[in-house]
């Protein structure tokens, strides 16, 4: 090593302490809460003894951690954050946040159900929608659908809405919306009326559209408040609500 | 982050090894709490995401206990731990990597943040993490190299992982990493003190 690289070396050094990492999360916790329910724990040391021991404590362990992996990928396939037509990707900082809502053209509703895709279900627990909205055309046609809220009801932020139902066709071998969730955002797996989904609430998020052709673009931006997503026959149903979770879930069960 | 260290420490650190073998979940508590920053800056390295870091490390942690058996007790516990974390982090960087650069990109062309189609350039880790740094000069050098040697100069120097430790984190030999190394200092010195031979 030369001198100049030697130099450099220092440098680097002593540059090293004053990195500013993120700081170390504590993993311990889930950590041990995942590896102490038995199941993935190794086979204790003291069942080997015997000339016999060490082998049933290989298969044992085998056994014990193909059980693991396979109950790792079954929770992995349920859990993931995917669903037919959406992925959900965490990023470090949101961009700038847009401004205002870009549903689309307001239609009368029965305008706007006619034609699938997507197929566009309407709440049974709720009056008809005061709006419907068609943005797109073709097979990456969205098509929302709107509630004002009443005088004193909580409100989507920037909005005199307390929901909005969005449909969008959504298939199982491409993506088709995607979800940028920030520092705040959390995510919660439910279910509607058996098939699953996602409630997404805490900081705002943005929404992104993938096309058909697999490009990705954004048909409406716009910053997203607490908001429920679950997929059935092959669309993908979307809740931005006001209204709170368990009301948000029990408006989507009634969807018809 | 201080290097694994022999010694006392060492002793202790196979002591916890064996109660974890043996079921002692607490016991790979402590060894987690041992190597968790470690763990998770090196996956955040690879990642660029705090998020993604935390996921990749936990799922590190989870899978070098399921594999704790093939563990050598005696050993250094850390390059091991390490070459199951960066492992999982360059699984996860491959899997996301072409779909979320596409989201992003796209993001950022419909925001005027980027050309559309062109590629959103995210900052890189090292980079963030010398952001208060003073010399800028040297920021901006270890950004001019290539991923290959800016990932073994980082891990060597600003994670401070012994070359050992460097080589299981990135999954290379250790002879690459020595050649990675010997190579980036060059370019680094090349441009930080133009004077020297430059490196072909």
């Amino acid at each position: 090593m030369t001198a100049g690289e030697q130099r450099i070396e220092a440098l680097l050094r002593s540059v090293a302490g004053d990195a500013a990492w993120p700081p170390t999360p504590d993993l311990r916790h889930a950590v041990v809460a995942r590896i102490g329910g038995g199941a993935t724990s190794p086979v204790p040391a003291s069942a080997a003894g015997s000339w016999a021991r060490p082998r049933v404590r290989l298969v044992r362990a085998l056994v014990v951690a193909t059980l693991a992996l396979l109950l790792l990928a079954g929770v992995a396939t349920a859990l993931g954050f995917r669903l037919p037509g959406l992925d959900v990707v965490f990023v470090e900082t949101l961009p700038p946040a847009g401004s205002g809502l870009e549903l689309g053209t307001a239609l009368p509703l029965a305008e706007a159900r006619v034609g699938e895709p997507p197929r566009v279900l309407v709440p049974g627990s709720l009056p008809e929608p005061q709006t419907a909205y068609v943005l797109g055309a073709g097979d990456a046609r969205i098509v929302t659908l709107a509630w004002r809220a009443a005088q004193g009801r909580p409100t989507l932020t920037g909005t005199d809405l307390e929901l909005t139902v969005t449909a969008v066709e959504g298939r199982t071998d491409e993506v088709f919306l995607s979800k940028m969730l920030g520092p705040g955002t959390t995510i919660e797996a439910v279910t509607v009326g058996g098939d699953r989904g996602w409630w997404i609430a805490g900081a705002p998020h943005d929404l992104l559209v993938m096309r058909p052709d697999g490009t990705a673009r954004v048909l409406a931006s716009r910053v997203a408040g607490d908001t429920l997503v679950f997929s059935r026959d092959g669309t993908l149903y979307r809740l931005e609500s006001a209204l709170g979770r368990d009301a948000t879930l029990e408006v989507a069960a009634s969807l018809r | 982050m201080t290097a694994w260290a022999p010694g006392e420490v060492a002793a202790d650190e196979a002591r916890l090894v064996r109660r974890a073998r043996d079921g002692d979940a607490d016991a790979y508590g402590e060894l987690v709490t041992m190597h968790q920053a470690a763990a998770f800056r090196v996956a955040y390295l690879l990642l660029g995401s705090a998020a993604d870091a935390e996921d990749a490390a936990q799922e590190g942690f989870v899978r070098a206990h399921l594999a704790l058996d093939r563990f050598r007790v005696g050993e250094p516990f850390r390059p091991w731990l390490l070459a199951v974390v960066g492992n999982e982090a360059r699984n996860r960087r491959r899997a996301r990597g072409r779909r979320e650069g596409m989201l992003v990109r796209a993001m950022m062309a419909f925001r005027g943040g980027a050309a559309a189609g062109v590629p959103a350039a995210a900052p890189q880790p090292e980079r963030v993490a010398l952001a208060g740094e003073t010399r800028a000069e040297l920021r901006e050098a270890l950004a001019s190299l290539g991923e290959e040697e800016r990932l073994v100069v980082t891990c060597r120097y600003l994670l401070e992982l012994s070359e050992a430790e460097t080589a299981a984190a990135l999954g290379i030999p250790l002879g690459t990493v020595k050649s990675r190394l010997h190579r980036g200092l060059r370019r680094l010195r090349d441009r930080l003190e133009p004077t020297g031979e430059s490196v072909p």
